[in-house]
């Protein structure tokens, strides 16, 4: 069943849409991170538009990082305060990453860009999970995901962890993540984050989260679900700027990728605790680093077509 | 000036010196849809043109989409990686551009007719500079220029029926379907005809809202993102 994508304008098999949201989302689930950054490749190699798959991921996301969101604020995983804090900063990424784009765009090079860049981050990601040089981090994170919680805080907190400039002028005390720190610090990392979505339609977990516990010395417990809490506001923030800037969200497209995913979410959450950290950890290497080798591949073979065409319609 | 104005003769007497086209007989044809509506299961659509022939002669028929501006970037490789050059502007070229035919082109009219007539999709006037060429290779490659030599069907009593697919990436805007009957070698008579392709219902709504009210638009994309997120969240609970 083919499904017309009225910005897109063209038309792609429904259940392909849905099958790419199941796996996405399957994979959220079983790895704990957003997943985006394997949606983006897939789709343009079924043929879509890069601009377009970013665009419309970063609507999406709002959606899926919210129902990840709600579970981890049940669990009371979130850090209010700190989330806002990345907020601030991701929103000034996502604003500069609009705008970036938009130059890519103009100056036709936005897709080798986003290639490139994909090609950059999954290949360090992959290879550093496959030889895990960051052993403890997805350890630590699984504790997350089995539900680990932090020991009821009643009142009084005995002493701040003194996280990086916490002596200095911009220092700021987050209670619930036990932590003060200077505010540049998440302010920095948020615009990291931002620039991600912005460009690349990722929410950006995946470098956020391990930079959150070794940069920012957060309770690895938190770090998940205060993730999640920022992505929502700045996903929601870089989807409304790509629409007015760059045309790029398809609405049909996110509601069917939406769909399969939210369904898929909880099975990979169900297989995670049934799996060993270290395996699905080497299977989520291979996967990426697959994803990887097939964008490298692309690059230096030569393309079917030799020209690159932009129509405008008069 | 005055050299615009002696292109603009010679362009005159060129036109006039094609032998056929003074005739201005009237093919009598016709097409089964004037208007073609793109909606959220479009696959494509066949548009059919038909209509009477002199007797033993062929048809032609050219379908023209929507002008538009074309930027070409030739790709070359740079540090081993394929990059995309500076751009050459092409101002004004059609969007969509089919040809089917009922023998192929050149077993019906010569190079020289078939050239300024456009009949030739391998060989258009488009294709002389190495930017439209490129064009045109990347539109045949997505579909978007299209040769059929087989198809018009001439059936019994010189009627012809010309079958014409139009992809589902098919521009949106005003076609021109132009039908040429041949007898001879020489075009004998000619007809224009237009049709139009739009976005209709739940479609044209929202690629209408995402161009004129972008700001509502993704506000509009992300309730719905956070209702169908947040929605699952809360049933998945309900249900555990």
């Amino acid at each position: 069943m083919d499904i017309y994508l009225p910005v897109a304008e063209m038309s792609i098999n429904a259940f392909w849409l849905l099958g790419l949201g199941l796996v996405v989302g399957f994979l959220s689930g079983l790895f704990g991170v957003g997943g985006g950054f394997m949606l983006t490749p897939l789709l343009t190699f079924m043929g879509l538009p890069p601009t377009i798959a970013v665009g419309t991921q970063a609507s999406q996301l709002a959606g899926t990082s919210l129902s990840g969101a709600m579970a981890h604020w049940r669990r009371r995983n979130i850090d209010v305060r700190m989330g806002f804090i990345l907020t601030v900063g991701s929103f000034l990424g996502t604003g500069v990453g609009v705008q970036i784009f938009k130059w890519l765009k103009q100056i036709g090079q936005i897709n080798l860009v986003i290639v490139l860049c994909y090609v950059a981050l999954l290949s360090a990601v992959g290879l550093m999970m496959f030889f895990e040089s960051a052993p403890g981090l997805l350890r630590r994170g699984s504790r997350v995901r089995s539900g680990g919680r932090l020991p009821a805080r009643d009142g009084v907190v005995p002493t701040l962890t003194q996280g990086w400039g916490a002596d200095g002028a911009f220092a700021v005390d987050f209670h619930v993540s036990n932590l003060r720190v200077n505010v540049l610090l998440p302010i920095g990392l948020g615009i990291i984050g931002g620039l991600l979505v912005a460009l690349l339609g990722v929410g950006g977990g995946f470098v956020l989260v391990p930079a959150m516990i070794y940069l920012l010395k957060m309770p690895p417990a938190l770090v998940n679900g205060t993730s999640l809490f920022q992505i929502i506001f700045t996903t929601a923030f870089a989807s409304v700027l790509q629409a007015v800037s760059n045309h790029s969200v398809d609405v049909v497209m996110a509601v069917f990728l939406l769909i399969g995913s939210v369904v898929s979410v909880p099975m990979g959450t169900r297989l995670a605790s049934h799996l060993r950290p270290e395996v699905a950890r080497l299977l989520m290497s291979l996967l990426i680093l697959a994803v990887a080798g097939k964008l490298i591949f692309d690059l230096f073979t030569t393309p079917g077509q030799l020209f690159a065409v932009e129509t405008r319609l008069l | 000036m005055i050299r615009k104005l002696g292109l603009a003769f010679l362009l005159c007497v060129a036109l006039s010196s094609q032998p056929t086209w003074a005739a201005k007989k009237v093919v009598a044809a016709n097409l089964t849809d004037n208007f073609v509506g793109v909606s959220e299961g479009f696959d494509g659509a066949k548009l059919t043109v038909f209509g009477v022939l002199k007797n033993k002669a062929d048809a032609i028929v050219v379908i023209e989409g929507p002008l538009a501006e074309a930027k070409v970037r030739a790709k070359t490789k740079q540090i081993g990686i394929w990059v995309n050059g500076n751009p050459t502007t092409i101002e004004s070229v059609p969007s969509f551009y089919a040809v089917v035919s009922s023998k192929p082109i050149d077993q019906i009219v010569d190079a020289k007719t078939a050239l300024a007539y456009g009949l030739d999709v391998d060989h258009l006037a488009v294709s002389k500079t190495e930017a439209g060429a490129g064009y045109v290779n990347v539109k045949r490659a997505q579909g978007l220029f299209r040769y059929q030599p087989d198809g018009v069907k001439i059936l019994e009593s010189n009627l012809f029926r010309a079958d014409i697919f139009l992809p589902p990436s098919v521009p949106i805007g005003t076609f021109r379907a132009h039908i040429y009957e041949v007898s001879s070698g020489k075009l004998s008579a000619t007809r224009d005809e237009t049709f139009y392709v739009a976005q209709v219902g739940m479609t044209a709504w929202v690629s209408k809202t995402a161009r004129e009210k972008p700001a509502f638009y993704a506000l509009l994309a992300l309730v719905l993102s956070l209702g169908i997120g947040g929605g699952a969240a809360y049933l998945l609970r309900r249900m555990s």
